[in-house]
């Protein structure tokens, strides 16, 4: 356990002094600073409009992190044989992987935190000279930051799974967006298809292939909890904490297959 | 030196076409279109779970589309494709408050364009059913183009419950209900969209129509007191000048000529239209003393 914590500090403060996050939120403040001139523009609904856009910024961000910085974690250290030091130490590998993908998740708490801070202070100078909008809603905004550090933190398992098995770091990059692009997607379309919409003469075995993609890949629709802080929806608690436990399972449920297959390979 | 010299020339030059630029690029662009959107799981999928951001991304660009094409290039909008990017926003964002005021404001003015207006309202309320201004642009649109006060009560009813502050809806839904003075209602209802709005062209919009309709309301009231006092309706606006009822007739905000209809309303060569002519479509009514003695009018007097 020790040496996963170890692991977890190091792996953070590497995350931390690398150009690529800084330079990241960076753009992020930047944008966020934006949020005032970019609602400047919407007639019925500024503060609204404020919050889609300082979270829409937020969750891009975090995601193209996530994506870059999964990547750092393990792939480039084996191209690199960076690694092989902390390797031929007497640390199980199990550990080596759950102490990379500690301080991966506590890079991403923290861009997330950062970003989140900066947009509420944004917000709070909108709202104090808004008239006539909505108060501004803390906890549904709260659980749309924790929504995205719930989709961060499945897709930084996901990267970590393909990682632990992949010998380039490409494949596990274009497999991690792959799975990212569909996991997003697949209730809409999903969706669409129950719909009725598509039509009788609708392949049978596409519906079935759609119901397989929906079950197996990570929902990431499911943590989408935007709408909620936006409009100042009502947010059932129950959803809330379906949410949590289903994003928690799977990203464990990647993580033990990544211990399993990383402890397998051969990395000489 | 040398470099100096060719850095001035450089400016000089760039100041030189940034100068010109303007007036060629104005002559030669070819008109502004509005492109239409892919369906919206297309838009949908492509947002990757940014769906309130894309909803947003299409509103500016419609709003910048239409304020470039109405206020800066002078042109007609393609009102079919406004509605069309509209209707995917909301598909994406049935929140979006924005897409709906912006559809009322630019479509309420159409009256083939209403149904289709209040199917995209109608979402917005199953949506939003808090939120008064739908039912009562609803309202509004059932009643000022449709002439169908029972649903235009119907929904003005309910904004007048979703607002209990604003005695004005109330009024509003009352005078609606027994179908009294269509005027005095467009001008509660103006005087509400005024009250609100903050954009520059659809204040100038509302401001030009309140200030015909509050004419047309003073004659009205100037035909009833005309009523009482010789015990006879006027036959032309003339009368009442010639009743002592009125100094003279106000001018119609749209360049047209107000009469007496045979109803007994107060009508106005102009119908109330944006960029009415008189060499136009009322070339054929011959003017004097600003009364019309042929008229093919049927309408006129409402917002």
């Amino acid at each position: 356990m020790r040496s996963i914590i170890v692991l977890a500090i190091t792996t953070f403060k590497g995350g931390v002094r690398d150009r690529l996050l800084q330079g990241l939120i960076l753009v992020g403040l930047l944008l966020i600073a934006s949020t005032a001139v970019f609602s400047s523009f919407s007639m019925r609904q500024p503060v609204e409009v404020a919050i889609n856009y300082g979270l829409s910024v937020i969750h891009i961000l975090s995601i193209i992190m996530t994506l870059f910085f999964g990547l750092n974690l393990i792939s480039r250290e084996l191209d690199s044989k960076e690694n092989h030091f902390v390797l031929t130490q007497p640390i199980p590998r199990s550990s080596y992987i759950l102490g990379k993908y500690g301080g991966f998740f506590l890079n991403i708490l923290a861009i997330i935190t950062i970003l989140g801070l900066f947009c509420i202070i944004g917000l709070l100078l909108m709202t104090a000279g808004a008239k006539g909008s909505i108060p501004f809603p803390w906890v549904k905004f709260l659980a749309a930051l924790l929504g995205i550090l719930i989709s961060c933190a499945i897709l930084g398992a996901v990267i970590l799974l393909f990682t632990s098995v992949a010998t380039s770091s490409i494949f596990p990059f274009l497999m991690s967006c792959a799975i990212y692009a569909i996991g997003e997607n697949t209730q809409t379309v999903r969706r669409y298809i129950a719909s009725g919409m598509v039509g009788k003469d609708f392949p049978p075995v596409f519906r079935l292939l759609t119901d397989i993609i929906y079950y197996l890949f990570p929902n990431f629709a499911l943590f989408d909890f935007k709408a909620y802080a936006i409009y100042g929806l009502p947010l059932s608690g129950k959803l809330l904490l379906v949410s949590i436990a289903y994003g928690t399972m799977y990203a464990a449920v990647c993580l033990f297959f990544a211990v399993i297959l990383f402890e397998r390979r051969d990395i000489s | 030196m040398k470099r100096v010299g060719l850095c001035i020339l450089l400016i000089f030059f760039v100041a030189l076409t940034t100068y010109y630029y303007p007036k060629i690029q104005r002559t030669y662009e070819p008109s502004l279109r509005l492109h239409r959107l892919p369906p919206t799981l297309a838009l949908s999928v492509s947002s990757f779970g940014n769906k309130q951001l894309m909803s947003t991304l299409i509103f500016y660009n419609t709003e910048f589309y239409f304020g470039e094409k109405v206020g800066f290039r002078k042109e007609t909008p393609e009102l079919k494709l406004i509605y069309d990017a509209l209707n995917k926003a909301t598909d994406l964002d049935p929140y979006n408050m924005d897409c709906y005021y912006f559809a009322q404001g630019t479509l309420s003015w159409i009256k083939p364009a209403i149904p289709v207006l209040n199917r995209l309202l109608i979402k917005g309320f199953k949506y939003r059913p808090w939120d008064w201004y739908l039912p009562f642009f609803i309202g509004a649109n059932y009643y000022f183009q449709l002439k169908d006060p029972i649903n235009a009560a119907k929904y003005t009813k309910a904004a007048a419950r979703l607002n209990p502050r604003s005695p004005l809806l109330a009024t509003l839904a009352a005078r609606m209900l027994y179908q009294g003075n269509q005027t005095q209602a467009g001008i509660i209802y103006l005087k509400s969209l005024i009250r609100e709005t903050a954009n520059p062209l659809f204040l100038k919009k509302f401001e030009k129509r309140l200030n015909a309709l509050e004419v047309i309301f003073s004659l009205e009231k100037g035909i009833e007191r005309y009523e009482k006092k010789f015990g006879k309706s006027p036959q032309l606006i003339g009368d009442l000048i010639g009743g002592h009822i009125i100094k003279k007739v106000p001018p119609d905000p749209y360049g047209g000529i107000f009469y007496i209809g045979k109803d007994g309303r107060v009508h106005t060569t102009s119908k109330l239209a944006e960029g009415w002519r008189k060499n136009d479509s009322h070339s054929d009514i011959i003017v004097k003393k600003g009364v019309p003695k042929r008229s093919s009018e049927k309408e006129g007097g409402v917002p």
